[in-house]
């Protein structure tokens, strides 16, 4: 008996707080991929009116929304013949009115804003060295003086920046970001070899801050953003001022689907050129074989002949010009994509494959 | 399945001839030993639960006097967790618990049952990586507090005794990460991390961050020169900071004591 009052007390707490964490559902349920017709620039269509078999575009749909093969993935959006067709939050439907961090597919925007910069005549050729517009960045080591804008545009400056250890630096410890990059060693002779990395396209964004008087940001809003509709983002500056040019833009999903419609297009935009065709063509072309790399573009190597940038985490704005096709996903931004869902480019294939003839 | 198994745990301290010792010596060092399963959940990464279990391990000082208990612990989790959708154990979660705790006999509720009541002040740092779900940053909780303490005990004999516990923190200064992380990754460096821990610090409450801790133990004399205990511990922590976004931790422990 004595034990009794006890007895009582651990039975309560042993059926109350035993149990375990409940869950989460990581994907809502599908239930359409039709688009909503919203004022945002968007003509909306169907897949039947744009050529492809609905059925095999719904059954990408259930796979994308299927949790155990791409638990990471966030949006899926088509659109062919400048036409959005298909549209599918997975998570959330309200992250189709929300920005999303699109990691490296920042340098791709830099990569147009540089073309725009040279459009405009603000710079002569890629061929320029850096240092004749940026000279009072550079230390006294005058083999970075060959380093041309081409250079910093296909990763080949050489100069020793390991994302894994300087990027972080860059963006919290430096106290003036070119200068910063800058000041690291050459790991090879500038336009010798190729190196992926967040300090080159940090280059560009300084060299278009000095040559336009605007941060890159400044710039794009005003001859990139604003042409296309896109009034809701978010880009982060170092803290001196400078736009960072490899990462730090966040994009509504539709809005990167317009950047993806704008490459398709060549530059062309509702009867205005926003970047030369012939800078788009420039600019994704094979310049790095070994990566398939253009200028902070890359290319496929087989015979879709398409194009795409890509952020870590399955950030894609997927580009197939031969068949006016683009492609959007986003993901979790900082998920180790391979870990945990199968490759993006099965989706790709899936709706290439998908497409009439 | 395991709720069965730790009722039955439960039934067999109770029947085990539980007596609640006087406890000789005044000032007791101890170190405890325990095996942890760990769970938590983070709304800002899917809301999706990661587990495992671990041994865990700490130190105590424990000082008894007739109408007063005081105890200063130190206690440390590790656990390598996974989710249903992880393909192995890729996350990582530590807990280090630094508390004091002083409590007044407030009642002897009849010859074998003793109350005391009494505060706990306290540091709780939870740090946790998602390798898979996120492979740049940390994701953290820190949480100076000072809440209650209550200790029923339930002697049986001169050489064992039962005992539960409760505390629960009524104030805080907590630090969790903010709700959009921009920074593309974070400083591995030591002081980086010090720093990080305490970004965002905001004195807050029970209505934004609630924990229960229970502790049910039953000390015994096996060995000659020292005392052990058995326990089983319990924390469920419920945090929603305005800035960040919710996190629970559910921890259970199942450890032994020895005191010196």
């Amino acid at each position: 008996m004595k034990g009794k009052p006890v007895l009582i007390i651990v039975i309560l707490f042993t059926s109350i707080f035993s149990n375990c964490l409940k869950d989460g559902d990581i994907k809502s349920i599908f239930e359409s991929y039709i688009p909503e017709q919203l004022n945002d620039g968007w003509e909306i269509s169907t897949p039947e009116h744009e050529g492809f078999d609905s059925d095999k575009i719904h059954r990408v749909y259930e796979k994308v929304f299927s949790e155990d093969i791409y638990p990471t993935m966030h949006s899926l959006l088509i659109v062919r013949n400048n036409k959005l067709i298909a549209e599918a939050y997975c998570r959330d439907q309200k992250e189709r009115d929300q920005f999303h961090n699109l990691q490296s597919v920042t340098k791709s925007i830099t990569s147009i804003l540089m073309g725009i910069a040279i459009d405009k005549g603000f710079i002569g050729s890629v061929n320029k060295p850096i240092y004749d517009i940026i000279p009072e960045y550079f230390d006294n080591d005058i083999r970075k003086r060959n380093i041309t804008l081409y250079h910093a545009l296909t990763m080949q400056t050489g100069l020793d920046f390991d994302n894994d250890v300087n990027t972080e630096e860059l963006y919290t410890n430096a106290e003036n970001s070119l200068e910063y990059v800058l000041s690291r060693g050459l790991i090879f002779l500038p336009g010798t070899d190729y190196h992926y990395n967040d300090g080159d396209p940090q280059l560009i964004s300084g060299v278009i801050q000095k040559v336009t008087g605007k941060s890159e940001e400044e710039f794009a809003l005003e001859n990139l953003f604003n042409p296309l509709g896109i009034d809701y983002y978010q880009w982060e500056k170092h803290r001196d001022n400078t736009t960072f040019g490899a990462f730090g833009l966040w994009l509504k999903p539709r809005d990167m689907a317009k950047i993806g419609k704008l490459m398709e297009q060549n530059g062309f935009w509702d009867g205005e050129q926003i970047v030369s065709s012939e800078w788009v063509e420039e600019s994704t072309a094979l310049r790095i074989p070994s990566d398939y790399y253009g200028y902070y573009w890359h290319n496929i190597e087989h015979d879709t002949g398409a194009i795409y940038a890509v952020g870590h985490g399955g950030q894609y704005i997927y580009i197939v010009p031969h068949v006016n096709l683009v492609i959007v996903t986003t993901a979790d931004p900082y998920s180790d994509m391979g870990a945990l869902s199968e490759d993006f480019h099965i989706i790709f294939n899936d709706i290439i494959d998908a497409i009439i003839y | 399945m395991k709720k069965r198994i730790v009722f039955i745990i439960i039934l067999v301290f109770l029947k085990s001839g539980i007596a609640f010792p006087q406890e000789e010596n005044n000032n007791i060092f101890g170190f405890t030993i325990g095996f942890t399963e760990y769970q938590v959940k983070e709304k800002v990464l899917n809301n999706i639960r990661h587990r495992g279990m671990f041994f865990s391990g700490g130190l105590f000082y424990e000082k008894i006097k007739e109408f007063s208990y005081q105890k200063f612990e130190l206690y440390m989790i590790y656990n390598k967790l996974k989710s249903r959708y992880d393909p192995d154990k890729a996350t990582t979660a530590v807990n280090l618990s630094l508390n004091y705790m002083y409590a007044k006999k407030v009642k002897d509720i009849k010859d074998d049952f003793c109350f005391f009541l009494g505060g706990v002040i306290g540091l709780d740092s939870y740090v946790s990586f998602y390798d898979n779900w996120d492979d740049s940053h940390g994701y953290w909780l820190t949480s100076y507090y000072l809440g209650l303490d209550a200790i029923l005990t339930y002697q049986t004999s001169d050489k064992s005794s039962l005992f539960i516990e409760f505390n629960t923190p009524v104030v805080a200064l907590i630090s969790r990460p903010p709700e959009r992380i921009l920074y593309k990754m974070d400083n591995p460096g030591f002081s980086s991390a010090i720093k990080k821990l305490h970004e965002n610090l905001r004195l807050t409450s029970m209505h934004q961050h609630f924990v229960l801790n229970i502790n049910l133990g039953y000390t015994f004399q096996y060995f000659n020169k020292f005392k052990q205990s058995i326990f089983w511990r319990f924390m469920y922590l419920d945090n929603n900071m305005t800035y960040s976004k919710k996190i629970n931790i559910l921890i259970h422990t199942l450890g032994t004591s020895f005191r010196f």
